[in-house]
């Protein structure tokens, strides 16, 4: 199910994160019946083994379903070189399941040789933006395509900080050519943990830059929110979607479920919220179009 | 935060030693900082803090979260040896494991690669020795599953042979083994252990073959010495099914097959007979490694005969 999109990346529609407790239904090698989502996301590093399940798997789902590769361990942001070896082994699985497009985030996790698997976050310097662009260069020329960047929730800023998280990503997308991937659960997760106004985030990334957008579910401890991705979507993720969609179009738009992961129709129901939400916003653009051209 | 005039903003590769330092701290940031003989506003010079969190709140936040994913990944993967411990004491575990083998993998799948040999140098292994086995064998379940793929020889592969080309077919372990030597027996102990049950495995050597047969990475114990000679020989090389079988035979025990009964081991029959029982049994063997999906054709050239 595809729409316009003024991105540059394909708008594949509505899909989930293929994790192990869907795998059997998302695999499922019946011709006749139609898959329930429209594409999927895997976390690239689940499946940069050697075989057996995942790769079992991954095979049946990407003859079925578009795939787009999302990966955790790139450290765009580190001062460490890149890891050669984990590049080699993303862009030999990307040439064997040939994803719609790979992505991973605005963040270092790797420092001394060592991995925090975490995304820890950027001072928003010019520093810190020649050093990513360098690195987002030299991975796109890797592996030979654009690469989508994500913005990552925080829970602290750098007093030193001499940009906004968007500013720093709106530029790296000039400098590079890269797109956004735009998680509408970490803008709202950051903007109250920091207080800044989720929408000027939205607004500071240029239209026909973001090629994909994550929603996920967080949870509230008081001091601040925390990006688990064990709850639905709340109302108020949802409202800025519908307003990130107001913006940029129609996006291929993906659930992100990696903790107390509910059955397959629980989140099937969150795409179709998202597919739903975007058809509204269409249909609002095209009354509003309509309504101008029978004005007098 | 001090003026421009007194703090200078730290290059790139100072905010992550410092903040990695921080974050992977054994006790949390505030001791870290102690750690390093400054207090609360050495951060606080470089992360904004506010009514709700300090700064070393907001840090502590990734210092835990650096933590606790990594143990949930390893409790997941050693649900034995957590049993054994205890939380608290595989918590602790973990902590000084995090210390001295600092992961460096991309993946999560990696982070548990060193610990069973950490946990042989460490007091919780040198208190209980046979943990580091079972951390080893816990440890190979979860290599296995995602290890690399193969088509495992089949029953019926073998018998559309003809007897010349049966003993002479070159066959490998299927490449998604691992074989274990260990003095306990841990075997037995397996499923209590899983259930959670204080258990001690009897200090007895085992050894046990691991493998992934389909999607299911399985275990057992190869108890009989002729068959483990035979699959400690193929694991090193690959080699024809005529050569395991004589392998099986040279390597039985000298009463396994009867042969010195009644100190007539010498007597033709009798030993013709016990060598064909012992061939009987070698094929036996056979036939559950390829009911087992243990076997495979070895590509390239012409097999040698094993090494004993």
């Amino acid at each position: 199910m595809s729409s316009p999109s003024s991105s540059s990346f394909p708008h594949l529609g509505h899909g989930i994160g293929l994790r192990p407790p869907h795998y059997q239904a998302l695999a499922r090698s019946s011709a006749s019946e139609r898959p329930p989502v429209d594409w999927v996301e895997i976390i690239s590093e689940n499946f940069m083994v050697a075989g057996g399940n995942p790769r079992a798997v991954l095979r049946d789902v990407r003859a079925r379903l578009p795939v787009a590769m999302h990966g955790v361990s790139l450290s765009l942001g580190s001062v460490d070189p890149l890891d050669e070896v984990y590049l080699t082994e993303l862009a030999e699985l990307a040439r064997e399941i040939e994803p719609a497009w790979i992505s991973d985030h605005l963040c270092w996790s790797s420092f001394g040789g060592h991995t925090g698997h975490d995304l820890w976050p950027l001072p928003f310097t010019e520093e810190a933006l020649v050093h990513v662009a360098a690195r987002v260069h030299a991975v796109q020329e890797r592996l030979g395509r654009p690469l989508l960047v994500e913005n990552v929730s925080s829970y602290l800023r750098f007093s030193h900080s001499t940009l906004a998280e968007w500013e720093l990503l709106a530029e790296l997308t000039a400098r590079t050519g890269c797109g956004v991937l735009l998680d509408v659960n970490n803008v709202y997760v950051s903007a109250h943990n920091h207080g800044f106004a989720a929408r000027d985030f939205l607004d500071g990334i240029p239209v026909g830059r973001v090629g994909q957008i994550h929603l996920a579910g967080h949870r509230d401890e008081g001091t601040h929110l925390l990006d688990t991705h064990d709850h639905p979507v709340c109302d108020g993720v949802w409202d800025l979607y519908t307003a990130a969609v107001e913006r940029f179009g129609g996006v291929a738009t993906l659930i992100e479920r990696d903790d107390d992961i509910p059955p397959l129709d629980e989140l099937v129901a969150e795409a179709r919220r998202a597919a739903e939400i975007e058809r509204a916003v269409r249909a609002r653009g095209e009354a509003l179009r309509e309504a101008e051209h029978a004005r007098p | 935060m001090p003026g421009p005039d007194r703090w200078t903003p730290p290059s790139l590769r100072e905010v992550q030693a410092l903040l990695y330092e921080l974050i992977t701290a054994p006790a949390g940031v505030g001791p870290g900082l102690a750690a390093r003989g400054v207090g609360p506003a050495a951060l606080e010079a470089l992360v904004i803090g506010d009514d709700r969190l300090s700064a070393v709140e907001r840090l502590d936040i990734y210092a835990n979260m650096y933590f606790f994913r990594i143990l949930d990944v390893l409790r997941g993967e050693l649900p034995r040896v957590r049993a054994a411990l205890g939380d608290d004491g595989f918590h602790d575990l973990i902590t000084d494991y995090l210390l001295a083998v600092r992961p460096a993998h991309p993946s999560l799948r990696e982070v548990g690669a060193g610990l069973p040999g950490y946990l042989g140098q460490h007091a919780a292994g040198l208190e209980r020795p046979w943990l580091v086995p079972l951390a080893r064998l816990e440890r190979a379940h979860r290599e296995l599953f995602d290890g690399p793929d193969a088509v495992a020889l089949t029953a019926e592969d073998v018998r559309a042979l003809g007897p010349d080309a049966f003993v002479a077919l070159p066959v490998a372990l299927a490449p998604c083994h691992v074989i274990l030597e260990h003095p306990y027996a841990l075997g037995p102990v397996w499923e209590a252990l899983e259930a959670g049950q204080v258990v001690t495995p009897a200090p007895e050597a085992e050894t046990l073959i691991v493998w992934r047969q389909g999607l299911a990475v399985r275990h057992r114990t190869v108890d009989d010495a002729a068959e483990r000679a035979m699959l400690t020989a193929l694991a090193r090389e690959r080699a024809t099914l005529g050569a395991l079988c004589e392998l099986f035979v040279a390597a039985a025990p000298a009463d396994a097959a009867g042969a010195g009964q009644d100190g007539r081991a010498d007597a033709d029959g009798a030993a013709e007979a016990a060598t064909a029982k012992l061939a009987v049994a070698a094929f036996q063997v056979l036939a559950r490694w390829l009911d087992d999906g243990l076997l495979v054709a070895a590509p390239g050239a012409p097999a040698r005969a094993p090494s004993t």
